[in-house]
């Protein structure tokens, strides 16, 4: 499906790719693009860039949407048919606030909350981050105010860490384990470990051990009150993965020709058809374009005859034509690498390319120039 | 401090978000200290394609591996360093490997959070408390640990994880440990943290972040910035000049329209691109200067956007320079 019929008729996009390959412009521009067709759609991004934001009108970006201002279109002449509003997450209170919904009482919101334990899995724990993003995409998708809701994922290492780390991140709060973690914990105070059966009762005297009673007794407390939580958390988790896979969501993939972000590219596309996830799209962003079609030979020969004409100006036309054959040869290097990507793929992939802009996108008329590209 | 000190520190961890360079330079500023006589070993916290490019080879994970004489390298790996760890605990290898391998705790382990971290730090401390020699030749058997951190994010919680854990633990035999890693890394004389940016918004505000962090919240060192991929001006002053005067020569320019099949045009439009992506990264590095409390170390954007052992090599002169004024 092209770029342009996605924009006009899914109801969620997932912008995934890996650190540095320009996720939230992208994710920005592919908002904007459909705002200006009428829809009224929200960007929900991780950690935009403080210029955009700012040049966005918003300045105090939180947790909660914010409708960009008629002002800030107008002053780059543009007139969106639609609306564009933009959030960001912040996995902290996203959780909190996930806690408050599936806490029962007041006293089971609050153990969790204070639980210096807790505090540490959502800021520290490895995927909280990606957890909450999808957590927050759910909770928007089900109150329905938006046409279409643009994700720009976090910023992993790996673009798979997004679609891992919300499993993970429930297996870690696993019915099963809480029980054998909460459980020796529990006898251990009325029994002694002896009565424990051999495994679990020596680790359990490890990890007391290294990490001395009081954390033991922090954890512990922790799975017990979350323990109830549990099927809450988990029917939860795997409502927001039907999501993912819903024919309405679409992935897009936005990489760098350069080839270690590629590579990274094409492992992310067949976990996405493994897992079924919907591929919608793949986008090549900072391309080296060059500005014309010569080839670098052509453009010596060039060289050569203007020098012969113009014998005054060698020095300006050897260092231009210098120029000119890098940037050829930068070109055709990208040229290349996603022509081989392309190629090496299982499926037919939908793509578009970004060239390498000279300046940072950092406002609405630059946003708006990358839409241009994508609509291409 | 003086910039020259960075090579006589124990641990230097280079630190910035993703893809701007960390093993890049890691591996050429512990070039560059192998080349000025240290026993050097780089140790990566993530197994990382680039450094293996870099080297033309496959190589194993969480065994040294020497590359040089005097330069060693090292992919650390979470649940090996666990292993070791809990063999040196537990004393009884087979006894560590048991409790490793309980099904309840291999699938805790899965997910638990900052234990990865904090046996990585833990790998570093052990590497850096190594000796070779007996008596009065008994000396460190590493002089320098360069470490490639993991992309900020991650990369901070991993040099926050020890702090974290030294709040958690009330007691135990950890909770000493980790203090020990706590001195280490707030130790100025032997460690120091190295950012890594690219004279683009979003890594120079990564890198200001990082640089506070480090230095306010976890109370390490700070040593330089390196503001890596700064793109050179495409042409020497003289070229420059050159090009202006061709420029205002209308005669010569309508010359070159009739040469060259779509006018003169894109000669120019490909000086344009590379002289405001010069310039681009000129007016970054200015307000880097502003903004981070380092010094900054400038190096050079290579063509096409990739380098190898060579590209290493020169970046580790380029580096030996700033920081030393030459070998
Ligand atoms: N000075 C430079 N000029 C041109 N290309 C560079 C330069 N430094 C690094 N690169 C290239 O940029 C890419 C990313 O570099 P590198 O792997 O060192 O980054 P990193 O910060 O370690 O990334 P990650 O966060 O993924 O570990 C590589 O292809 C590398 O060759
Ligand atoms: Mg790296």
């Amino acid at each position: 499906m092209a770029l342009a019929d996605l924009l006009k008729e899914k109801s969620i996009l997932v912008v995934c790719g890996s650190g540095g390959v320009g996720k939230t412009t992208i994710s920005a521009s592919l908002a904007l693009a459909a705002a200006m067709e009428g829809r009224k759609v929200l960007v929900c991004t991780i950690d935009p860039a403080k210029r955009l934001a700012d040049s966005l009108g918003l300045k105090e970006l939180g947790n909660k949407e914010t409708r960009i201002p008629d002002l800030v279109f107008a002053q780059a002449g543009l007139a969106p048919k639609g609306e564009l509003w933009g959030m960001m997450l912040d996995s902290k209170t996203t959780f909190d606030e996930l806690i408050c919904r599936i806490a029962p009482d007041e006293v089971v919101r609050n153990r969790v909350l204070n639980n210096p334990f807790y505090q540490n899995i959502t800021t520290a724990l490895a995927g909280s981050q990606e957890f909450s993003a999808t957590e927050k995409l759910f909770e928007l998708a089900c109150r329905n105010e938006y046409d279409l809701i643009v994700l720009d994922t976090p910023p992993t290492r790996h673009a798979l860490d997004f679609l891992d780390a919300p499993n993970r991140l429930t297996s870690f709060l696993d019915a099963k384990v809480i029980a054998w973690f909460v459980g020796p914990y529990l006898k251990a105070s009325k029994l002694g470990f002896k009565f424990l059966n051999s495994g679990a009762s020596m680790a359990f005297r490890v990890l007391e051990k290294v990490t001395g009673y009081q954390t033991l007794a922090d954890i512990a407390d922790f799975f017990l009150v979350f323990e109830g939580l549990y099927d809450g958390f988990a029917a939860r988790a795997a409502k927001v993965r039907q999501l993912m896979s819903d024919p309405a969501t679409a992935f897009v993939l936005v990489t760098s020709p350069q080839s270690p972000s590629l590579l990274e590219a094409s492992f992310f596309l067949d976990r996405l058809i493994c897992e079924k996830m919907p591929l919608g799209e793949v986008i090549f962003n900072r391309v080296y374009t060059s500005p014309t079609n010569l080839g670098s030979d052509e453009v010596k020969a060039l060289g050569r005859q203007s020098v012969e004409k113009l014998p005054g100006h060698k020095t300006a036309i050897d260092a231009l034509c210098a120029n000119l054959r890098l940037a050829i040869l930068l070109a055709e290097a990208d040229k290349r690498s996603i022509r081989h990507f392309l190629e090496q793929s299982s499926r037919p992939l939908e793509s578009v390319r970004v060239p390498f802009m000279r300046t940072d996108i950092h406002d609405m008329a630059g946003l708006h120039t990358v839409c241009r590209y994508l609509a291409e | 401090m003086s910039l020259e000190a960075i090579f006589d520190k124990r641990i230097v961890f280079m630190t910035g978000k993703g893809g701007v360079g960390k093993t890049t330079l890691s591996m050429a500023l512990a070039w560059a200290a192998q080349e000025r006589g240290k026993n050097v070993i780089l140790m990566e916290v993530d197994k990382s394609p680039n450094l293996r490019y870099i080297l033309g080879k496959d190589i194993p994970v969480y065994k040294e591996t020497r590359i040089a004489p005097r330069l060693a390298v090292f992919t650390l790996e979470p649940f090996k360093a666990l292993e070791e760890y809990a063999a040196l605990q537990i004393k009884v290898a087979a006894a560590a490997k048991l409790f490793l391998n309980n099904r309840f705790v291999s699938y805790f382990m899965q997910a638990a959070p900052g234990w990865r971290e904090l046996v990585t730090v833990g790998k570093i401390w052990h590497t850096h408390q190594r000796t070779v020699g007996r008596g009065k030749n008994k000396r460190p058997e590493y002089d320098m640990i360069v470490v490639d951190a993991p992309a900020t994010g991650h990369g901070l919680s991993f040099l926050r994880v020890p702090a974290i854990f030294a709040d958690i633990l009330k007691f135990g035999r950890m909770q000493s440990q980790t203090k020990d890693l706590l001195d280490m890394l707030r130790d100025p004389e032997r460690t120091v943290v190295n950012v890594v940016s690219l004279p683009e918004e979003m890594p120079l505000n990564e890198a200001v972040t990082l640089a506070d962090m480090a230095k306010s919240t976890m109370g390490m060192q700070v040593g330089v910035t390196f503001m890596n991929g700064v793109h050179p001006e495409p042409f020497l002053p003289d070229e420059k000049a050159a090009c202006d005067n061709l420029l205002s020569d209308e005669a010569a320019r309508n010359t070159l329209d009739q040469i060259w099949p779509c006018s003169g045009k894109a000669l120019f439009d490909a000086a344009a691109d590379r002289q405001a992506r010069a310039q681009s990264c000129r007016q970054y590095l200015e307000l880097a200067a502003k903004r981070l409390p380092t010094p900054i170390v400038e190096l050079p954007y290579e063509y096409p956007g990739r380098v190898d052992m060579d590209g290493v090599k020169r970046l580790a002169n380029l580096i030996s320079q700033a920081l030393c004024g030459g070998v």
